[in-house]
C-alpha cells in the first residue's frame, strides 16, 4: 500500500464531496421555500419577501453557493431556519443516537449472521442449515415498520419487559436493534453461507484438510477469509445506510437520530440541515468504501490497490 | 434535661414546618405527568415559531397581558389588571404587580416594551411580526402602566396579547435576561412567567418542565410534566397502553376501539376543533366557477352531514360556513347546509353546463399526511359528488411545503382544501380576512362588496358595530358560494384514568389546572 495511491484516493474523495453538494445544493432549492414553511400560514407577501431577502435566498444561485462552500471549509456550516442554531450543533446532537444503534444493530448483525451463516454451510442441507434458511427469507421479507410495530405490541403492550419507545438506557436500544438488524443479519448469513458453500468445495481446502490441519484452522483462517471479501463489501456499504440515519425504525421508536432529522429539515426546506447531513453522510460512505478497499488487500493481497 | 431539649428542637421544627406553609397556599406540587405529542418543538422561543409544538410548551411557561377565559372565551384580567382606550388608538393597560419571571426578574413595563418591541422589529425575523404591525409603538407612562399605540385602529390588539395563545400572540419576556444571554440561548433556555418552567430540553426527544413555586396565582398541583415526542401514531397508542405516557394527542379514529377496551385510559376530545379545513372554490380564474350558481350547485352536491358521520366517524360537526361558533362575531342565524343534487343539476344547466358539458376538469389540490383529520378522504368524496353533475376532478395531493405554496397561486387552481384558525384567532373577522378577502395571499374569492365591509369591520372598535358587519358578511359568503359546506373536527386525546385533565380547544393542551388520583 503506496502513500500515492492513499493521496490519489484522497483526491478523488474530495471531488466526490465536492460534486455532492453541488448536487446537493441545487436540487434541495429546487423543491421549494422554507421562507413559506418558516413563516406563520398568514404571513404577508411583505413579510415573506423581507425573510427571504435576510437569508439571503434572493441572491443569484452561485453567490449563496460560494458563500456556503467557504464558510463550510472553515467548518461553518451555517445557522439552520427551522432550530435557529448552528447546524453543526443540531446534527451532532443526531449523530450520537445513531452511532449508538448503527453500532448496535452491525454488532448484533455480525455476531449472529457470521456463525450462522458459517455452520449452515459445514451441515449443508441439515436440519440446522434449512431452520437458518427459514429465517433467513422471513427475515428478508418483514419490512422493518411492520416488525418494529409486532414489537412494539408484543414485548412492551402484551408482556410489558422493555419500554415501547425513548432513548437513554441499554433497554431502550433493544427492540429498535432487532428491528433494524432483522434485515442484515439474514442478508449476511446468507452472503456467509453461500460464499462458504463455494470455498469449501475448493481444492486447496481439501489440500488443507489433507494436510491435516485442524477443522478449525481449516474453517476460519482458509476458508472464512476467502469467503469473507463479499461480506466486507456488503458489512461497509450496510453500516453506511445505517450511518446515514434509518428513518422508519427512528420513527416508530421515537428515536432522536440523523434519518429523521434528515427527513424533517427536508420537509421543513431548512437548506442548511440538509446540505449538511448529505455531505456528513457521503463522507461517511466514501471513507466507508476507502476502509473496505484497504481491508480487501489486507484479505487478499493480490487485489491491487489502483 | 435530654429530653426537654430534643422536646424544644421538635416545636422548633414544627413550627419551621408550619410556617413554609403559608396560609392558604396549596399543598407542594408532586408527581409527574408525560404528554405523548406528534411533534417535538424545534424552538423554545414562541415569539420565533409558527408550530403547535412550540406554542403548547409556550402555552405552560409564557403568559400575556390577558388571558382567555377557557370557558366562556371572553378575556380575563392576566399579566394586565386593566385596561382602557384612551382614543381609538391608544390602549392603557395598568400591569400586576409583584408578577416575576421564572429567572427571578421583575415583570414591568420595561418587560412589556421589550417584549413588544422585539416582535416589531424586522431584524428579529419574527413570524409573529405580521400580525402586529399596526402597532406604532409602546409607551412607559410609569414602571406598572404602558400606552400601546397604533398606527390605525385595531380591534385586534387584545387577541394579540391573549394567552394561551398560537403565532401573532406576544407572550411577555424578561428584557434582562434575553439581552445579557442573547436569542440562542434564551431559545433553549426560556424564561417566562407561566405556571410552569422548563428545566430541561432533550432535543429530538422530550421536554421537561416542572412547577413553578413562585407563581403569583396558586401553584400548580403537578410537579413535573414531560413532553415526550412520539411521531408514529402506533407508537403512541403503544405509549398510553404501557403507561410510558399519561396522556396522548393525535390518536388516530381507528386506534380509539383499542384504546377504549383498556379500562384505565378514557378518550377525551374537544367539541370542535380550532382549525376547521375547508374546501375553497377558485373565483377568480373566470369559467364556470366564475358563475355563483355553478358554485351553488357544486355545494349542494355535498353532504357534509354525511361526511361527518361516515368519514369521521362522528368526531367532527357540521358547519355553515369554517369558523368556530364561540368565536365573537360568529352569526348564530346562520342555517346548517341541506344537499339537494336535483337542484344542483337544474342550476347547473341554467348556468349553460347541463350534465357538466363544458366545465373543464377541475384541479383540486389538498394537503396529505394527515394535516387534517381524514383530510385525503374528504377530497375523495367531494370528487365522487361532483362526477354525479358531470363534473371531473383531479386530485392534485401535495406535502405540506408543495401544497402550502401551491395555495398561495391564485391563478392555476380551480379547488383548494386548508384550514384557518387555532387558539389565537377567536374573531371571525380575522379568519374571514384569510379566508375570502381579496387581499389574502390565500383566498380565491374577489368582491368588492365583500372586502369593504371586512375593511370596514376590522378598524372598527365598538363591538357591536363590528358583529353587525361580521354578520352581514358571512350572509354574503353563503349567498355567493365561495366555499363548499365546512364541518369542524374534533382533537382527539387518550387519558390515563390516574390524571385528571380534560383537552380545553383544539391540539392545545394546557396543563395548569391538571392533578394525579
Amino acid at each position: 500500500m503506496t502513500t500515492s495511491w492513499l493521496v490519489r484516493r484522497f483526491v478523488y474523495a474530495g471531488i466526490t464531496l465536492v460534486v455532492i453538494s453541488m448536487i446537493v445544493f441545487s436540487l434541495v432549492r429546487m423543491t421549494g421555500d422554507p421562507v413559506l414553511l418558516f413563516l406563520p400560514q398568514d404571513a404577508s407577501q411583505e413579510d415573506i419577501n423581507r425573510v427571504r431577502r435576510q437569508f439571503g435566498f434572493e441572491d443569484p444561485l452561485l453567490q449563496q453557493y460560494r458563500r456556503f462552500v467557504l464558510s463550510a471549509l472553515r467548518g461553518d456550516f451555517g445557522v439552520s431556519i427551522k432550530f435557529q442554531e448552528p447546524v453543526l450543533d443540531v446534527v451532532t446532537r443526531r449523530v450520537a443516537a445513531t452511532l449508538q444503534l448503527a453500532s448496535a444493530a452491525m454488532l448484533l448483525t455480525l455476531g449472529v449472521a457470521l456463525p450462522a451463516g458459517i455452520v449452515s454451510a459445514l451441515r449443508h442441507n441439515s436440519t440446522i442449515d434449512r431452520l437458518t434458511m427459514i429465517i433467513v427469507v422471513v427475515g428478508q421479507s418483514m419490512p422493518s415498520y411492520w416488525l418494529g410495530v409486532m414489537l412494539i405490541l408484543l414485548v412492551s403492550v402484551q408482556w410489558r419487559l422493555l419500554p415501547a419507545f425513548g432513548y437513554g438506557t441499554l433497554a431502550h436500544l433493544i427492540l429498535p436493534t432487532l428491528t433494524l438488524s432483522a434485515f442484515f443479519i439474514a442478508r449476511i448469513a446468507r452472503l456467509t453461507r453461500s460464499g462458504m458453500l463455494a470455498v469449501l468445495k475448493s481444492d486447496y481446502i481439501r489440500t488443507a484438510e489433507a494436510k491435516g490441519l485442524p477443522a478449525t484452522s481449516v474453517v476460519l483462517k482458509h476458508a472464512f477469509k476467502n469467503a469473507g471479501l463479499p461480506i466486507v463489501t456488503i458489512v461497509g456499504i450496510e453500516f453506511g445506510t445505517l450511518l446515514g440515519g434509518t428513518v422508519i425504525t427512528e420513527t416508530i421508536f421515537a428515536w432522536p437520530g440523523l434519518g429523521r432529522l434528515a427527513v424533517d429539515a427536508i420537509y421543513a426546506r431548512d437548506y442548511p440541515v440538509v446540505q449538511t447531513i448529505v455531505l456528513l453522510v457521503s463522507a461517511v460512505f466514501v471513507s466507508l468504501n476507502l476502509v473496505v478497499d484497504v481491508l480487501y488487500h489486507w484479505i487478499d493481497p493480490r487485489i491491487e490497490l489502483a | 434535661m435530654a429530653s426537654f431539649r430534643s422536646r424544644l428542637v421538635a416545636v422548633v421544627a414544627s413550627v419551621v414546618l408550619v410556617s413554609s406553609v403559608a396560609p392558604g397556599q396549596a399543598a407542594e406540587p408532586a408527581g409527574r405527568i408525560v404528554v405523548g405529542t406528534a411533534a417535538d418543538p424545534e424552538t423554545l422561543d414562541p415569539q420565533m415559531s409558527a408550530s403547535l409544538p412550540t406554542w403548547n410548551i409556550a402555552r405552560n411557561t409564557f403568559e400575556s397581558l390577558l388571558f382567555r377565559d377557557m370557558k366562556t372565551f371572553g378575556y380575563r384580567p392576566g399579566l394586565s389588571e386593566s385596561y382602557r382606550m384612551l382614543n381609538d388608538t391608544t390602549w392603557q393597560f395598568k400591569l400586576r404587580r409583584g408578577v416575576k419571571f421564572h429567572n427571578g426578574e421583575d415583570f414591568n413595563a420595561d418587560a412589556v416594551k421589550f417584549s413588544i418591541e422585539r416582535v416589531l422589529n424586522p431584524e428579529q425575523k419574527s413570524p409573529s411580526r405580521g400580525l402586529n404591525v399596526l402597532i406604532d409603538r409602546v409607551e412607559i407612562v410609569d414602571p406598572y402602566t404602558v400606552n400601546i399605540v397604533t398606527k390605525k385602529p385595531m380591534p385586534m390588539l387584545s387577541e394579540r396579547l391573549t394567552s394561551p395563545g398560537f403565532t401573532g400572540t406576544i407572550p411577555m419576556l424578561p428584557p434582562k435576561y434575553v439581552r445579557e444571554k442573547g436569542d440562542q440561548h434564551f431559545a433553549a433556555n426560556p424564561v417566562g412567567t407561566g405556571p410552569y418552567r422548563v428545566i430541561k430540553w432533550s432535543k429530538g426527544e422530550s421536554v421537561e418542565l416542572e412547577a413553578n413555586r413562585g407563581y403569583w396565582r396558586a401553584v400548580p398541583k403537578v410537579k413535573t410534566i414531560v413532553f415526550q415526542a412520539i411521531p408514529e401514531a402506533s407508537t403512541r397508542v403503544s405509549a398510553i397502553l404501557t403507561g410510558q405516557a399519561d396522556i396522548i394527542a393525535s390518536v388516530p379514529p381507528d386506534a380509539i376501539d383499542t384504546i377504549k377496551r383498556d379500562e384505565n385510559i378514557r378518550i377525551a376530545e374537544t367539541d370542535v376543533d380550532g382549525m376547521p379545513p375547508h374546501v375553497q372554490i377558485n373565483t377568480m380564474r373566470g369559467g364556470p366557477l366564475g358563475d355563483v350558481r355553478v358554485r351553488q350547485a357544486l355545494g349542494l352536491a355535498i353532504d357534509m352531514d354525511l361526511v361527518v358521520k361516515r368519514l369521521l366517524r362522528g368526531h367532527g360537526v357540521q358547519r355553515p360556513l369554517p369558523l368556530d361558533p364561540r368565536a365573537f362575531g360568529f352569526n348564530p342565524k346562520l342555517a346548517l347546509h341541506k344537499p339537494d343534487l336535483d337542484r344542483a343539476k337544474k342550476l347547473l344547466s341554467d348556468a349553460g353546463y347541463a350534465n357538466g358539458q363544458g366545465v373543464p376538469e377541475l384541479v383540486f389540490i389538498f394537503p396529505t399526511g394527515g394535516r387534517y383529520l381524514m383530510g385525503e378522504a374528504v377530497a375523495e368524496y367531494v370528487a365522487q359528488q361532483f362526477g354525479k353533475l358531470g363534473i371531473r376532478v383531479k386530485l392534485n395531493p401535495g406535502e405540506y411545503g408543495a401544497w402550502l405554496t401551491a395555495m398561495r397561486d391564485k391563478k392555476s387552481y380551480d379547488l383548494g382544501m386548508i384550514g384557518w384558525g387555532g387558539g389565537g384567532r377567536f374573531d371571525v373577522g380575522d379568519t374571514m380576512f384569510f379566508q375570502l378577502h381579496s387581499q389574502s395571499p390565500f383566498s380565491w374569492f374577489d368582491n368588492k362588496e365583500f372586502d369593504g365591509i371586512l375593511d370596514r369591520a376590522r378598524e372598527v372598535t365598538d363591538p357591536e358595530t363590528r358583529k353587525a358587519l361580521y354578520a352581514k358578511a358571512q350572509v354574503l359568503a353563503i349567498d355567493q358560494a365561495p366555499l363548499l359546506p365546512a364541518h369542524q373536527t374534533n382533537s382527539i386525546f387518550a387519558v390515563r384514568r390516574s390524571v385528571v385533565w380534560n383537552p380545553s380547544l383544539g391540539e392545545m393542551v394546557l396543563l395548569y389546572e391538571a392533578d394525579r388520583k
